[in-house]
């Protein structure tokens, strides 16, 4: 309850603010976008099976963007920031899936 | 459920490493961590500092993530919105710019020519007072309409090509449209009028000189450094008993019927008593000089 709380003050904030994304983040917003929908997801499919944990949660979260936006970072200094960060969002994208149809199963048990 | 039993999967990793590693990121879908929490959940272990937690505490730090996240997509889905009006409007002021500079450039070309009929009419009166000068304004007024400098007149050819009608079935799966003209059909079509004898071209109005390129920038053709607007009529001055049928029968006639007949795009051509080609005066070497020795 409290969590779910704490998501629409998430989106009201930004809406309200709407804060100005520096130029120097830009490049890294889509990546926060796959890591925080990859962290709901994954939140969702592990309440659904029971072994939900808010500490699992906000510490996966906030390490997948570190490190996504770290391994971006690098390749943006080495020429190939574009390559990479497809990689990213496609390792991001298939995770998503696949806990999606997990998700799915659960529910619907199809 | 955090060891993985050894059965299918892993076999296929083996055969294929690119396989077994979408397959381990199908499997692992779900982060370790939260298995591994639950398994020292199930044995009462001590966990930690946060084991001494009280759940309410911990709902607050699983609410502050969500916010976290709320906040990141509200914000990216803000900074999309407000990018996309910014991007047409920025669209509308290059547009803008360009029409005001292609405005600019046809009022230089009116002032240049204005300017260039000046010297000339100069030149004239200065020649034309000594017999050395005569022969020179003679040798000027045999070179001239050949270089292109200035408008001739005669019987010729209208040649008018265009694009063919747009395949929307080809733009919808996103195939390259194979009925447009190109820069290189033109230049084909140039040539077989040269060849077929033809003494003057322009297209669109812009007058093929000794220095003038037909060559592609982008999705335009352009003539003397200018983009052509289709569709594209190209005036031949030549004989006019030949210069149609030579055309038609030469390697540049026959070139615009394929293209015609493969692609679709029109292509037609009539002789006319009296064209004009206009000259395209200011014409000038600047590194290249004549050879007196």
């Amino acid at each position: 309850m409290i969590a779910a709380l704490g998501l629409v003050v998430g989106i009201v904030l930004g809406v309200l603010l709407q804060p100005v994304v520096p130029y120097w983040l830009q490049p890294y917003l889509p990546i926060a976008v796959v890591a925080a929908l990859d962290a709901v997801f994954g939140a969702a499919r592990a309440l659904l099976e029971g072994v939900f944990d808010d500490r699992v949660f906000v510490v996966s979260f906030l390490s997948n963007v570190v490190v996504a936006a770290l391994i971006v970072f690098l390749g943006d200094q080495l020429g190939v920031g574009a390559q990479l960060s497809t990689g990213v969002v496609v390792v991001f994208a298939v995770r998503i899936f696949a806990n999606a149809a997990a998700i799915r199963r659960r529910l619907f048990k199809a | 459920m955090t060891e993985h039993p050894p059965g299918s999967p892993q076999d296929a990793s083996r055969r294929d490493p690119a396989l077994g590693l979408l397959d381990r990121l199908v499997r692992d879908a779900l982060d370790q961590g939260y298995y591994d929490a639950a398994e020292r959940r199930h044995d009462g272990g001590a966990n930690e500092a946060w084991a001494g937690w009280a759940g309410s505490r911990r709902r607050l730090v699983a609410a502050g993530g969500l916010a976290l996240i709320g906040l990141v997509l509200s914000v990216a889905a803000v900074q999309q919105s407000a990018g996309a009006p910014e991007a047409a409007q920025r669209k509308q002021d290059l547009a803008v710019a360009i029409e005001d500079s292609s405005a600019r450039v046809d009022d230089l070309e009116r002032q240049a020519s204005a300017q260039i009929a000046e010297v000339e009419r100069l030149r004239e009166s200065a020649l034309s007072s000594g017999a050395e000068g005569r022969v020179l304004q003679a040798e000027i007024g045999r070179l001239a309409p050949a270089v292109g400098t200035v408008d001739v007149t005669g019987p010729g050819v209208v040649v008018t090509v265009d694009d063919a009608p747009p395949d929307d079935e080809a733009i919808a799966s996103g195939e390259p449209d194979l009925g447009r003209v190109l820069d290189r059909d033109l230049q084909v079509l140039v040539n077989g009028l040269w060849q077929a004898g033809a003494e003057a071209i322009d297209i669109n109005g812009e007058r093929l000189t000794s220095l003038t390129a037909i060559r592609g920038a982008g999705d335009a053709v352009l003539v003397n450094y200018r983009p052509l607007v289709r569709p594209y009529v190209v005036t031949a001055i030549g004989n006019p008993a030949t210069l149609a049928a030579d055309f038609s029968a030469g390697p540049g006639g026959v070139e615009m019927e394929t293209l015609r007949q493969t692609y679709g795009v029109r292509y037609e051509l009539r002789s006319q008593g009296r064209l004009t080609v206009p000259g395209k005066p200011g014409l000038s070497l600047r590194y290249a000089e004549e050879d007196i020795r």
